[in-house]
């Protein structure tokens, strides 16, 4: 059967959006695992408090991308602070457990209190570009799907920046590289901390509020996401960040490919029986290092 | 000479357990003094203490006039202390220039490359390392690059946990004259040391520390030659020695 190349080139164009915005979602999960040594079960609902925002500022910004965007990201900033100082800062050294029951807490606070607040009807919005687009060919790209595909490379070439480039940034990987040798240089664990979870919220808030005006807003459009992001940072080895980035790429692209050619249901397995393949032949992930943490 | 360190009763350890007991120690600047004591003495429970990196539950730590032992261990780090700790402490997915840019974190931006380059001169052997990643260094050029990283603050008081632990023996001389040049330039040298013997002759002062406390301090030529410390620490057995 000949593949009508338009065809595979809307789907990869469809698959490389979706991916990027599970690579945001993925980066923040293996940010907070890294510095932080937590899985946060919480990670699906900061996307969906993200989602609300925009789903509520746009409207009342007249439909203007970029200022509701602006809102969202800054609340997601705040949402990164009080998880933080509310919870996180409150988890002492080796309270693994601990931090799971906290953030699923977290998580389901979020989830029904979000759905008793707006219902559990989804939103719909619209932005000033309605469905207007680009085409490429004979192919027709929205403007909110450029724009969320956007606005993700510029976080990520940000995020590459600050994790490279400045002290800030290279102190949070310093801590989730060895904690002991960064206390040895005299960085503050805790700041780093929180610093972390900032970036990672926003990460998410920014995905959330980037899907808004192209998927439908719900409370629980977390947690679909959520397990797939496990999957993801698994792929890609814990606490690999460029893994987690390179892996939440690729499974939207695979998910779109499959998508398009098999029955819908396999794309939302896909990823798991990646998982468990990459779990099975390269137990440390594609990007992981055989050997774990010393420090 | 005046002294550097004062440690006064100082009582340490982790969670609801001391582990170091009631230990006092009067450290002069300039000098190096080795720790020595048998394993789970408490001898890097120690030297956490005096970095802020366990918990203290009761005495006084006295450096250079000021009272430390409330203080986080980077406030510690800002008045003159650092520690190198026990086993393999660096960035190991960092190459070794990243290292050093890790070392500078509590310096101003504008001092960062005067203080590696000057930190380079007294490791040498470093130079033609800084694009290697630190983990595939060897075990020597590790605990190499560990001092260095903590001498580049330049501190005053350097804490060097078991820093010859599983090096050469070259290297192991290689690390306490490295003690003594940095002692030579001002810097007050503490070192815990399995290899008493090496660690003793480049010395100054020895400090015995057995079940927490201080059993033992004195001159390091006249700890050397005391019949229990060559007994218990220096590997000797007193009925070969008059056969
Ligand atoms: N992080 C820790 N938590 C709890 N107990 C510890 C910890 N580190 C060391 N200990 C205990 O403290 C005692 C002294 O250990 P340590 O100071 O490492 O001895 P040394 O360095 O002299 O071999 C040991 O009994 C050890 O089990
Ligand atoms: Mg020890």
């Amino acid at each position: 059967m000949p593949v009508d190349a338009t065809y595979l080139l809307q789907l990869t164009l469809n698959g490389l959006m979706l991916g990027l915005i599970y690579a945001l979602i993925a980066a923040g999960l293996a940010l907070v695992f890294g510095v932080l040594e937590i899985i946060n079960f919480a990670h699906g609902e900061l996307l969906m408090v993200g989602a609300y925002v925009m789903a509520f500022a746009l409207p009342a910004l007249g439909g203007q991308y970029i200022p509701a965007m602006a809102v969202a990201l800054l609340a997601s900033a705040l949402l990164g602070f009080v998880l933080y100082h509310g919870f996180l800062a409150r988890l002492r050294d080796k309270d693994f457990e601990r931090s799971i029951l906290v953030t699923m807490g977290i998580s389901m606070v979020l989830l029904y209190g979000c759905q008793y607040l707006f219902s559990a009807t989804p939103k719909m919005v619209n932005t000033e570009f309605g469905f207007a687009g680009i085409a490429v060919g004979s192919i027709k790209i929205t403007w909110t799907r450029v724009i969320a595909a956007g606005l993700a490379i510029m976080a990520f070439a940000f995020l590459w920046f600050i994790l490279f480039r400045t002290q800030f940034g290279r102190a949070m990987r310093a801590v989730s590289i060895n904690r002991e040798a960064a206390l040895m240089v005299g960085v503050r664990p805790q700041s780093v901390a929180r610093n972390a979870v900032v970036i990672a919220t926003v990460l998410c808030g920014l995905a959330g509020a980037a899907l808004a005006p192209i998927h439908l807003v719900q409370p629980i459009m977390g947690q679909f996401l959520l397990f797939k992001a496990f999957a993801l940072i698994i792929i890609g080895g814990l606490g690999s960040m460029s893994g987690a980035i390179f892996a939440g790429l690729a499974l939207g692209i695979l998910e779109s490919w499959i998508g398009g050619f098999f029955d819908i249901i396999w794309q939302e397995v896909a990823g798991f029986i990646v998982m468990m393949a990459v779990l099975l032949v390269r137990p440390q992930g594609l990007f992981g290092q055989a050997a774990v943490r010393t420090g | 000479m005046a002294c550097a360190l004062d440690i006064r009763a100082l009582t340490a350890g982790y969670g609801d357990l001391p582990v170091v007991h009631d230990f006092s120690a009067a450290i002069e600047a300039g000098t190096v003094t080795t720790l020595i004591g048998g394993n789970g003495a408490g001898k890097s429970t120690l030297m956490r203490a005096l970095f802020g990196t366990c918990r203290l539950f009761a005495g006084e730590i006295i450096f250079l006039g000021v009272p430390i032992e409330r203080m986080h261990p980077w406030e510690r780090l800002a008045h003159g202390i650092g520690l190198v700790p026990q086993g393999r402490c660096n960035f190991a997915s960092m190459r070794v220039a990243e290292n050093f840019k890790m070392a500078c974190y509590s310096l101003q931006r504008a001092d960062h490359d005067r203080a590696i380059a000057r930190t380079l001169q007294l490791f040498p052997a470093l130079k033609p390392k800084m694009s290697v990643m630190a983990g595939n260094l060897s075990g020597g050029e590790q605990q190499m690059l560990e001092m260095a990283m903590v001498m580049v603050p330049s501190p005053k008081l350097l804490l060097l946990d078991e820093p010859s632990l599983g090096l050469s023996p070259k290297m192991q001389q290689d690390v306490f004259s490295m003690a003594r040049q940095v002692a030579s330039i001002g810097v007050t040298v503490l070192m815990v040391e399995q290899n008493a013997h090496g660690a003793l002759l480049a010395s100054d002062t020895a400090i015995v520390l057995e079940l927490g406390r201080n059993v033992l301090a004195g001159p390091a030529n006249a700890v050397i030659r005391d019949p229990r410390i060559r007994l218990a620490y220096l590997g000797e057995r007193s009925t070969e020695r008059l056969s």
